[in-house]
């Protein structure tokens, strides 16, 4: 039972399709598993519909319908079935969406960069145009705590595996925990789990956030 | 009305939009819904049978509208005429993918023109939800009524909008129609970005009530 949500208005710039590369991919990593935030994503596409609904018409070019013709009678496009499923059992509770961007392994961190204290990390390429924008797989091991800390800008964790607590409650997959310039807190991950996380940060170019602390003493 | 909100900025795109929006209006009052359930058979035609008449037809219905949208969200002729050739491409062949039972037609064509305008325009990679995902949860129990294809549906959106106050609906407007991230709406409107965050959350959580008729105000 997930219980910790996305705010609305990320989930209104998802739907209107103006957020980040990364904050697009925490919010379809988590809608999958949210139906609560899955349904807003779906009630704010609606009223994107709408808005198209009452836009102006304005006519169209008198070759456009010809091209447009010209292009399906020559259209040789099959939906390719054998790309929807994950692979590799390594990705099993992984969304699809996050799977496509980490690496194969023989196991889920095989291939991730190996940091400090036993965390492992991986940077995911979403090839973003804006370098403020980040996004980071973590894996930390059982019970490790986390310094006290604060945070400059909006940082968003999505738990996939195992999961963390602190000040403000716990957090298991599919939790997001939002953070941003207005707490602080102690985080610590699951005693018996660890916590493999999605880490999406935007702003400044340092993370500051749940796991700042080590991911910039890993000098990332 | 959400567009007579904003109306004050004489802004002459908006004025146009919002006449042709009482005209939409008029519209639908005369033939309530006739119009999505043509769509939807059509689509429905293009789906089962690949029928290329069936697909004109809608071109020629929903292709200006398309095409005027992309133009509001700031395309010049040329660029909206490309989009709405890659628009049409893909209504050819995802016309499978169109449930009608989860989603108005004009919902689905929205979640297409917004796809390719981001994969035309933007060129960046934009992670999207995988229909297919095996992990996905069903959706939440809905009602029969609850779904926004009919008519009364409509105007409950158009209502809902208008209950927004005078700022909402133009954070509102500034993250749909202008296509701008927090932070450049914060820019241009010099207010911290946390403060733009906290007044979107305001108003599109008061939007989703609305919109979910939990508020008759
Ligand atoms: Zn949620």
């Amino acid at each position: 039972m997930i219980k910790h949500h996305l705010h609305s208005e990320i989930l209104l710039s998802y739907a209107a399709g103006n957020s980040s590369p990364s904050e697009s991919l925490i919010v379809a990593s988590h809608i999958t598993s949210c139906s609560k935030c899955r349904r807003d994503v779906e009630t704010f596409e609606k009223l994107g519909g709408k808005l198209l609904e009452i836009s102006n018409s304005v006519e169209v070019d008198s070759s456009s319908l010809d091209n447009i013709m010209s292009r399906i009678n020559n259209d040789d496009y099959s939906i390719d079935s054998s790309d929807v499923l994950g692979t590799s059992d390594i990705f099993k509770n992984i969304p699809v969406v996050l799977q496509k961007y980490l690496p194969d392994g023989d196991s889920l961190t095989e291939n991730w960069k190996k940091g400090i204290g036993g965390i492992k990390y991986f940077d995911i390429d979403l090839g973003q145009s804006n370098k403020n924008t980040r996004a980071r797989m973590l894996s930390i091991p059982p019970g490790k705590k986390l310094p006290n800390h604060g945070h400059e800008a909006q940082e968003l964790t999505l738990v996939i595996h195992g999961g963390f607590s602190d000040e403000n409650g716990s957090y298991d997959a599919g939790d997001v925990a939002i953070e941003d310039e207005n707490n602080s807190h102690t985080p610590i991950s699951d005693p018996k789990e660890g916590c493999v996380c999605l880490v999406v940060y935007e702003g400044k170019l340092k993370f500051k956030g749940l796991f700042g602390p080590i991911l910039n003493f890993l000098k990332i | 009305m959400f567009l007579e909100n904003t109306i004050e900025t004489a802004d002459i795109s908006a004025k146009m939009s919002y006449i042709d929006y009482k005209k939409d209006k008029a519209y639908k009052v005369l033939k309530p819904a006739v119009k999505d359930e043509e769509l939807t058979r059509l689509i429905s035609l293009v789906a089962t049978d690949k029928d290329k008449s069936a697909f004109s037809n809608l071109f020629k219905l929903v292709g200006p509208r398309i095409k005027g949208y992309l133009m509001k969200l700031g395309s010049n002729d040329i660029v909206a005429e490309d989009l709405l050739q890659e628009v049409m491409l893909t209504v050819w062949r995802k016309s499978e993918t169109f449930d009608r039972s989860k989603a108005a037609v004009s919902t689905w064509l929205f979640t297409i023109a917004r796809n390719k305008r981001i994969d035309m325009l933007r060129k960046e990679i934009r992670p999207q939800l995988d229909p297919m995902d095996p992990m996905l949860t069903p959706n939440e129990e809905e009602s029969a009524d609850d779904a926004y294809g009919s008519k009364q549906q409509s105007l409950k959106i158009n209502d809902a909008i208008s209950l927004l106050p005078d700022e909402q609906s133009k954070l509102i407007k500034m993250t749909y129609y202008e296509d701008k991230s927090h932070s450049v709406i914060a820019e241009e409107l010099k207010m911290p970005l946390g403060t733009v965050k906290s007044r979107i959350r305001l108003a599109s959580t008061r939007l989703k009530k609305l919109l979910e008729g939990t508020i008759h105000d």
